[in-house]
């Protein structure tokens, strides 16, 4: 039940254009911040000299990547979410999520679920990541 | 006889210090239409919230099939459709989408879901409508995506608030039929503040008025109740009162505003073909002569008044 609300949620956000625009953009800003990070990755290891200085792209990419996504979704999931509850009120379509046999935490948790799957999407690109073995740490 | 599918005992409501709904208790056949009547602010939506487990009870209970809404949610849910009195509609999906969506929700089968919506779709005129976005519909074909999602699991119950409302006239006849042949297979339970929509598709019938139940009854009940024994004579040259009392089964003869009289007759007697024959022999110049329909309002007037003699409910016998 809770993936079917979730499948719902998903669906509902991919019929309107705002769904694909939100993902666009986020995807553009990380993006766009990723390759800023490679740049100055070379700029900054370059200007060092002795092996103690140099660490590896992965951790300095990551730095600039991830400090600004924390920032960036800070704004984008509150915007996103904020509706999922109150948007169903005020269009007046609770009253048919409580006639059907679910219960209000499945309602709920199915929501969430629905979201984070929605923003799931932007990691795809670890998968193309893993298979070049960018992810390896060591 | 006939095993009941919805029963609510006692149920009540308070907003505030106001009860919305008061000890209403009430039983659905299966298989039967029940409409539920009442004006404006009666309690009639409030009551089918609580049927339908949108809208906690302050008080009784109800139970769908033996199952009682509040202890078992789920259970009870499946086994309802209910279309509430603003759709509940998601504007951005296609019919399709939206009645499969709903389908899933109400437990149908993921290999049944294909063909719960095509079933439903081709129960409601919608095949043509398939793919669609449902806030390019019109809005009767919009009512009937409301209803199509309420009986895509077919429920034992379809519980339909003010289903005609807004409706131009040929869309109302349509919605009429539909629900006319959702009744067969289904128990139906249906508000509304017409009373002509009430004789047309019902077979039982209830009026709420200011929370409480104060008739119910079969619909011949209420035809009863609404016709009388009462005939709406026009003359223009008025004869006697006491000639048209010496009429056999005359009971009594009131004045109207308009100056028509209303001739209340005793069971088993039509004195019609007698006024007609004197009126014609006596020249008094007859120019109207129907059943009298009491109108609506009437009989809210009536029934609420002889509610405040009993301060209960009362059951109409025939008279």
């Amino acid at each position: 039940m809770i993936i079917n609300v979730a499948r719902k949620e998903l669906q509902s956000l991919f019929a309107s254009p705002m769904g694909w625009i939100i993902l666009a953009l986020l995807m553009l800003a990380f993006g766009s911040f990723y390759l800023q990070g490679v740049n100055n990755y070379f700029e900054v290891m370059s200007g060092s000299i002795r092996p103690a200085e140099r660490v590896g792209v992965t951790i300095f990419v990551g730095q600039t990547v991830y400090g600004i996504a924390s920032f960036l979704m800070l704004f984008a999931v509150p915007l996103l979410s904020m509706g999922l509850i109150s948007g169903e009120r005020k269009s007046q379509t609770l009253p048919f999520l409580f006639s059907a046999p679910i219960s209000l935490t499945e309602i709920v948790v199915g929501k969430f679920l629905g979201l984070i799957i929605f923003l799931g999407i932007l990691t795809i690109g670890f998968i193309y990541e893993w298979r070049k073995g960018a992810l390896e740490w060591e | 006889m006939t095993e009941a599918t919805l029963s609510a005992v006692d149920l009540s409501r308070q907003f505030g210090d106001n009860f919305a709904v008061k000890d209403v208790s009430f039983h659905l056949n299966k298989g039967e239409v029940l409409g539920f009547l009442g004006p404006n602010g009666a309690g009639k939506s409030t009551t089918m919230r609580m049927l339908t487990g949108n809208l906690a009870p302050t008080q009784g209970c109800v139970k769908i099939c033996g199952i009682d809404i509040i202890e078992n949610p789920k259970e009870a849910k499946a086994l309802i459709g209910y279309l509430p009195e603003i759709r509940p509609l998601y504007k951005e999906f296609t019919v399709n989408e939206f009645l499969g969506i709903a389908a899933r929700f109400h437990k149908v089968k993921s290999s049944y879901v294909h063909k719960a919506v095509e079933a439903a779709k081709d129960k409601c005129g919608l095949a043509h409508m398939s793919n669609r976005l449902i806030e390019n519909l019109s809005n009767g074909y919009q009512q009937r995506v409301g209803i199509a999602q309420a009986i895509i699991h077919n429920p034992e119950i379809v519980i339909l608030d003010e289903p005609t409302v807004g409706l131009d006239p040929i869309q109302i006849r349509e919605i009429r039929k539909l629900i006319k042949e959702i009744g067969k297979k289904h128990s139906v339970i249906l508000s509304t503040h017409i009373l002509p929509e009430v004789e047309m598709v019902c077979d039982r019938v209830q009026i709420i008025d200011k929370g409480s139940l104060v008739f119910h009854g079969s619909i011949e009940d209420l035809k009863q109740h609404r016709l009388g024994n009462k005939l709406l004579v026009g003359f223009s040259k008025p004869p006697a009162l006491t000639k048209l009392k010496s009429i056999k089964g005359v009971e009594r003869i009131e004045k109207d505003e308009q100056g028509m009289f209303v001739i209340k007759f005793k069971d088993k007697y039509l004195p019609a073909e007698e006024i007609v024959d004197l009126a014609s022999k006596g020249g008094w110049g007859l120019y109207h002569i129907a059943p009298h329909v009491t109108s609506l309002e009437d009989i809210f007037v009536q029934l609420t008044q002889v509610q405040n003699l009993d301060n209960q409910t009362i059951e109409v016998k025939k008279t």
